[in-house]
């Protein structure tokens, strides 16, 4: 039989990413490596360090120490900490994208659906407004919101709709990296479903890599293919997703995991 | 020993309760066990005993204490004990089929999306891998009309057979199977035992577990008693 | 000494000399003579930096914000004894907010004024370009209330100048599509931005998009003050304006059907007057001294026309 093809050149590439405010508050000694088309999520409590490292990662606050190098589109290995502001902005516009828990936070809500979707576009430099327009109609179906509805203000739309809303918007200008605060955490049980799913199948279809920090297991468990577990701003334990819920290793991961209600 | 497909190798596993006056479970000790291409293994053992956990090291899912498993590849051997997640999960992609006791989806998602999976994640294009699915439903006795509904609210048998879809569409090089028969009448157990037969056809490396004894005998080349090395 | 001058000259005492006509208990133009230099400085840059927005040390004027204080402080460090003032608001010169700055500088720098454009040579402005072209020894200063053109749709102030520094201009297309979207093409009439020297986007204050394109390789100096928020900046003579818009959706300026009542322009950005309670209306040019100034042409022709008229019939 035939060896499996593994991709060997990580995406992203963390070497211990250390960012503390006090004693074990943070994030320290943090090492992974992302390869395209992989879902990380990162687990833990609150106060963890989980969103320090979230931070880091999409260039909003700069580790203490420690590199976080990110292998661009043009086959270039970038230490996004290393590269002036101006090109890492660039960077986090054109090939990352940044998903946040609240859809209020990433989206506009005083301009339309489309406007947007077209403001990420228009950001890398479109300047056609009938091209802007489809590419947002289209966006829109792809998430299931009647394209009809493009000029609609989000605030008009429900709280699972604005969240499709915040993805497509991320979305339409093709990052490669997306990062993901809780996607699901505001959200209804009864809309979360498809969240989960249209993550699942946008990730297959763009071969995106994410990395999602989550503090619910059951949406870990369908989404990601890894994890990483973070207890006072240390990684305690990682693997496969399956592995690490199933056969946890590590005290913590095993009382958070023994701690859940539902599988 | 030139065509053996899997080997393990003095395998154990403990399982560490931290959370509950760090308990110490023995599972199994020093088993080990070679399968060859187009060869079945069965796993024989009271309830309880670890075969499930054997498979589920066998397939990455648990951690083992000690001990290899090794595939044998063309282009060289693969350690799942020591391998990193990525390796596991192209192993998983290409190599290593499982059909497990349990399905674990999100709902929402259309039986034949389910099935036709494994297929589109090796990059096969999708009208062939629906093609595929479907011929594999309909050969498992799934009503049509259920294949484009979330399997979540399906019979038990009839999530099991979408297990055994999922694990029998992408003809897998290995397969671990648990109790893929256990809640299905008679008409499906042979398909299930046809799936098999076929699958070692194929040159399928085949490690289950089998409650049923007449499926057991149909399918199984080597029968191994976990009893033996209970730790 | 000028305005032109004093724009070069950071030394500027002599022009304190008190004149004879200047209430006394001002210095010259009002502000003394430490903080016209600064925000003469403060030109400077603007100049060197075209359309990059410099922060000024504002001083408290004698009138409210939302007035033309900006402004005002801008005219009065920039102007000299010599210089010939003009005031508009909307295009006029005799509105309240134009007689009482002009007022104010001829009480307190006794300095010439005037209505004409040509002859002045410092033009201070409320939400108006004159239709007259402009010559490069004249500045013409804008009164300007909200000066960032990010601040619709980024309120912190820090990432706003973070976006300018970047040239992160996408955002302002939002807008633009949100008026095509909305209503079939680019709504947006005033206030319309423009990118200043293939560089910095600019507020170009509330003149109407009418204007923008007289922005373009402006022969004289434009210098812009907001008041309330203590920034100043400035198109230097014959730079780039670009007016922002779509590849599908050209950037386009007002026009009417009418012509001016009163001057028959058919060029002039006109204003709408409703005349009498049955709702009749008149477009007539905003520009009163341009207007004017084509009915006194107007009327000079009639006049010799018809004094020739009148000799060719003493000829028959």
């Amino acid at each position: 039989m035939k060896m499996p093809v593994v991709e060997t050149q990580p995406l992203l590439t963390v070497n211990n990413v250390q960012k503390l405010y006090a004693i074990n508050r943070g994030c320290q000694d943090v090492n992974f490596s992302l390869y395209p088309g992989e879902v990380l999520g990162i687990v833990g409590e609150s106060g963890s360090g989980k969103s320090t490292l979230l931070n880091c990662l999409s260039g909003q606050a700069a580790p203490n120490s420690g590199d976080i190098i990110y292998h661009t589109r043009a086959g270039e290995d970038l230490n996004i900490y290393d590269i002036n502001e101006a090109k890492r902005r660039l960077l986090m516009r054109s090939e990352f994208g940044i998903v946040k828990q609240h859809p209020r936070d990433g989206l506009r809500m005083r301009v339309s659906a489309g406007a947007n979707i077209g403001e990420r576009l228009m950001a890398v430099g479109d300047r056609h407004y009938g091209h802007i327009r489809d590419v947002a109609s289209n966006w829109l179906e792809q998430v299931e919101i009647d394209a009809e509805r493009v000029d609609h203000l989000p605030s008009e739309f429900s709280g699972g709709m604005q969240q499709r809303l915040q993805i497509a918007r991320v979305l339409a200008t093709h990052p490669r990296l997306v990062l993901m605060d809780e996607p699901t955490g505001g959200l209804d049980v009864s809309v979360q479903a498809k969240i989960l799913d249209l993550i699942r199948t946008l990730v297959a279809d763009l071969n995106l890599s994410v990395i999602m920090v989550t503090h619910d297991l059951a949406v870990a468990r369908l989404l990601c293919h890894r994890l990483i577990v973070m207890q006072k701003s240390r990684v305690v334990e990682s693997g496969l997703t399956d592995q690490i819920l199933d056969d946890p290793q590590h005290a913590y991961t095993q009382l958070l995991v023994s701690s859940v209600l539902t599988p | 020993m030139s065509s053996a497909r899997l080997v393990v190798n003095n395998l154990q596993k403990d399982f560490i309760l931290h959370t509950q006056n760090s308990a110490h479970i023995p599972v199994f000790n020093g088993f080990s066990l070679s399968v060859n291409a187009g060869e079945c293994a069965v796993l024989l053992g009271p309830s309880g005993m670890g075969k499930s956990t054997f498979l589920k090291c066998l397939y990455g899912n648990y951690k083992i204490t000690s001990g290899s498993i090794s595939l044998y590849f063309e282009e060289g051997d693969i350690d799942i004990a020591t391998c990193s997640p990525e390796w596991i999960h192209g192993l998983r992609r290409q190599t290593i089929g499982y059909v497990s006791q349990f399905l674990r989806v999100i709902p929402r998602v259309a039986a034949i999306d389910l099935v036709s999976e494994p297929l589109l994640i090796q990059g096969i294009d999708k009208d062939t891998a629906y093609q595929q699915a479907a011929t594999l439903l309909a050969r498992l006795h799934i009503p049509e009309k259920l294949w484009a509904l979330s399997p979540t609210t399906f019979s038990g048998g009839e999530q099991q057979r979408i297990n055994i879809a999922r694990g029998f569409i992408a003809d897998y090089p290995v397969l671990l199977l648990d109790e893929p028969t256990a809640s299905l009448d008679a008409k499906n157990r042979a398909v299930v035992v046809e799936l098999i037969h076929e699958a070692k056809a194929k040159g399928a490396a085949i490690v289950g577990i089998f409650h049923d004894e007449d499926v057991r005998d149909k399918v199984a080349d080597n029968v191994i008693d976990l009893l033996e090395f209970v730790a | 000494m000028n305005s032109m001058d004093s724009m070069n000259s950071m030394d500027n005492t002599e022009s304190a000399n008190v004149s004879h006509a200047q209430q006394s208990n001002y210095n010259f133009a009002y502000l003394d003579e430490q903080s016209k230099r600064t925000i003469r400085r403060g030109l400077l840059k603007a100049v060197a930096i075209p359309g990059h927005q410099v922060p000024f040390a504002g001083r408290e004027m004698p009138m409210p914000y939302g007035w033309g204080t900006g402004g005002v402080q801008l005219t009065a460090s920039i102007l000299g004894e010599k210089d010939v003032l003009k005031v508009i608001d909307q295009g006029s010169d005799d509105t309240t907010n134009a007689v009482s700055i002009r007022r104010f500088f001829e009480r307190t720098a006794a300095v010439k004024t005037t209505t004409a454009t040509e002859e002045a040579t410092v033009i201070q402005t409320r939400h108006r370009i004159p239709e007259q072209s402009l010559s490069n020894d004249q500045i013409l200063i804008f009164q300007v209330p909200i000066p960032d053109p990010l601040r619709f749709i980024e309120p912190s102030e820090t990432e706003t100048q973070k976006m300018h520094a970047l040239e992160e201009y996408g955002v302002m297309h939002v807008k633009l599509y949100e008026d095509i979207a909305h209503y079939g093409h680019i709504a947006t009439t005033y206030a319309y931005p423009a990118l200043v020297n293939e560089r910095y986007v600019m507020d170009p204050s509330p003149i109407p998009k009418f204007d923008n394109p007289k922005l373009h390789m402006n022969e004289a100096l434009l210098l812009f003050g907001a008041g309330r928020e203590k920034r100043l900046y400035a198109v230097p003579p014959y730079t780039k304006v670009k007016s922002l818009d779509f590849d599908d959706h050209p950037f386009e300026i007002q026009q009417w059907e009418e012509n001016c009542a009163l001057c028959g322009s058919d060029n002039s950005f006109l204003d709408e007057v409703i005349v009498d309670d049955e709702g009749t209306r008149m477009y007539v040019c905003s520009d009163s001294h341009y207007c004017s100034q084509r009915v006194a042409e107007q009327e000079q022709e009639q006049v010799s026309s018809s004094h020739s008229q009148n000799k060719s019939e003493d000829l028959a």
